[in-house]
């Protein structure tokens, strides 16, 4: 039987059989808006909802990946929470410039921009919307900001990091806050028709905050949001950076999501211990983009070989990543097997 | 009374335990029982550091807890720094340091510095997401030996790149060590640049740097 993309990543995100894994790049965190895609597109793609779902649109068509993905950064959240966000450019992902506020009550006390405001939230929503009109077999991807990588893009991380020691109860008021926010997000790009909503925590490492800060300061919440996201209907992709197999205990339980590494992760090891979850992954970025079209075919065949259950980069996949690199991963992927 | 052995203890003991007013106490007590500024730092202070290193690097230890011992250290330095000799430091190394533009993670680059001023290198802080010239400008205005370049995205990496370049066409190459790390960084790619220095963790990346430092200053 032959299954569309978008019945191939709904079953695989319920743990059901499919023919074999979808090849993805969710966008948010891990986009593919490259230099070789934005010179086929024109308009605001970070504010226009329009511009937004035709950029979406061609990195789908360009690259091969079997899914459309919007926004194509981690600062929608961040901006319309106060922070002042840098756009960046062909060469430059946005990224936040200025930090919202310097201590986490001056963020809670400002009011949130309204539903029907022309937040950077809402153009998502428009784009996801007008994506899912136009598309019935590819899925739409929605992306969100971790709670912690959200509270570390509002005020200083080196700030929040030490909360989370000197005063752990403020800290908990405030991702408590921010996940509150962050699900009713969520919810607004189902309603809006994401057929998934990809999470990137990139803050919240191994390596930065250690298994124990992970169990108390951001498991929770991310577990929070997987169940929001499904209860509203759609499939939940949970994203961790850097050296996940120091958590591989503390990720056993992240609820209803598929869970994505970086390429330091064997995603054979982590299968050991996270036997039943679909696991998402993990082609380097670096070989991705400097790498030859037959080695990318060659480690998108290993990692199949090692058994994701969805074929994708491992990480942010830099934007000087030639066209051909991306299609030598999504023609392995899209091999029958 | 505390004999001085106690007094160094206690200070190196209230940097691993994170107690900035037990620091500041400590160090007070140890100007009070005489001993010298530099040895309360060198022997009570910068011990302390060197355990929270270690505990770093065997993953006891994690960013949050750095920070607070950072805190706690620097507390008890507050405390002895002017009752030194006016003298101390003149010669230390000089390292520039920075997150190449793109990138405004600077989590891993905070930590190098901690542990190089706790090592005794004078660090010029530039921040993160800096244009590549701005390193060589501010390398070549305080005479510094050493630049120090860090990004945590794999997308930015080729900012690293541009630094040596622009080193090489000004001619100066020869003139500083280039170091460079973070989460993508690897040791081939730091040699593909022609990085004189790959540093995997703030711990080694000192360790690796004095000793670098040595030769280079040798030969």
């Amino acid at each position: 039987m032959m299954m569309t993309e978008k019945e191939r990543l709904g079953a695989v995100l319920a743990g059901a059989t499919v023919d074999r894994p979808p090849v993805l790049c969710p966008g948010g965190m891990m986009s593919a808006a490259t230099a070789g895609v934005l010179r086929q597109t024109a308009g605001n793609r970070h504010n226009d909802p329009a511009a937004m779902a035709e950029v979406a649109e061609t990195i789908r068509a360009a690259t091969g990946f079997e899914n459309l993905g919007v926004p194509f950064c981690l600062t929608v959240e961040a901006e319309d929470l106060g922070s002042r966000v840098d756009p960046g450019g062909a060469e430059v992902e946005p990224r936040v410039a200025v930090y919202a506020a310097a201590q986490p009550a001056a963020v809670m006390a400002r009011p949130l921009p309204p539903p029907d405001s022309p937040s950077r939230a809402a153009v998502v929503c428009d784009a996801i919307k007008l994506l899912a009109a136009r598309h019935d077999d590819t899925p739409v991807i929605g992306n969100l900001t971790g709670p912690m990588s959200l509270a570390t893009s509002l005020i200083d991380p080196l700030v929040f990091f030490r909360l989370l020691r000197k005063d752990p109860a403020g800290a908990h008021v405030f991702l408590d806050y921010l996940t509150e926010y962050l699900a009713g997000f969520a919810r607004r790009q189902a309603a809006a028709g994401a057929d998934a909503v990809a999470i990137a925590d990139p803050t919240a490492t191994g390596e930065i905050l250690g298994p124990a800060n992970f169990r108390t300061f951001v498991r929770p919440y991310l577990r929070r949001l997987a169940r929001t996201i499904r209860a509203a209907g759609s499939g939940v992709i949970i994203h961790i950076c850097g050296d996940a197999t120091l958590l591989l205990e503390e990720i056993r339980d992240m609820g209803p999501a598929a869970l994505s590494f970086d390429s330091v992760v064997s995603m054979r090891k982590a299968q050991t211990v996270l036997e039943g979850i679909p696991l998402m992954g993990n082609i380097s970025t670096q070989v991705l983009h400097r790498g030859t079209p037959e080695r990318i075919g060659q480690a998108a065949k290993h990692a199949l070989d090692s058994g994701v259950s969805i074929l994708a980069p491992a990480c942010g996949v830099s934007l000087q990543t030639p066209l051909a690199n991306l299609r030598a991963l999504t023609d392995t992927g899209r091999r029958p097997r | 009374m505390k004999n001085k052995e106690d007094i160094l203890l206690e200070l190196a003991r209230a940097v691993v335990d994170m107690e900035e007013d037990t620091c500041r106490r400590s160090a007070r007590e140890s100007l009070g029982a005489g001993i010298e500024a530099a040895e309360a730092i060198n022997g009570g202070l910068v011990k302390g550091m060197m355990v929270v290193g270690d505990k770093y690097e065997r993953e006891e230890y994690f960013i949050p807890e750095v920070l607070l011992c950072s805190d706690a250290m620097l507390a008890g330095l507050a405390v002895l720094q002017p009752h030194l000799p006016v003298d101390r430091g003149g010669t230390a190394a000089k390292v520039v340091l920075g997150v190449v533009r793109g990138d405004t993670h600077d989590i891993g680059k905070s930590l190098v510095k901690i542990m190089l001023e706790a090592a005794g290198f004078e660090v010029y802080d530039l921040g993160r997401d800096v244009p590549p010239a701005d390193f060589v400008t501010k390398a070549l205005e305080v005479g510094a030996s050493v630049i120090g370049l860090s990004t945590l995205m794999s997308t930015t990496m080729d900012g690293m790149r541009t630094v040596i370049e622009d080193l090489e066409a000004r001619g100066i190459r020869d003139r500083f060590l280039v170091m460079v790390g973070g989460g993508p960084v690897s040791p081939a790619f730091a040699r593909e640049i022609g990085a004189d220095l790959y540093a995997p963790d703030a711990n080694s990346a000192v360790r690796n740097l004095t000793a670098l430092l040595e030769v280079w200053s040798c030969a």
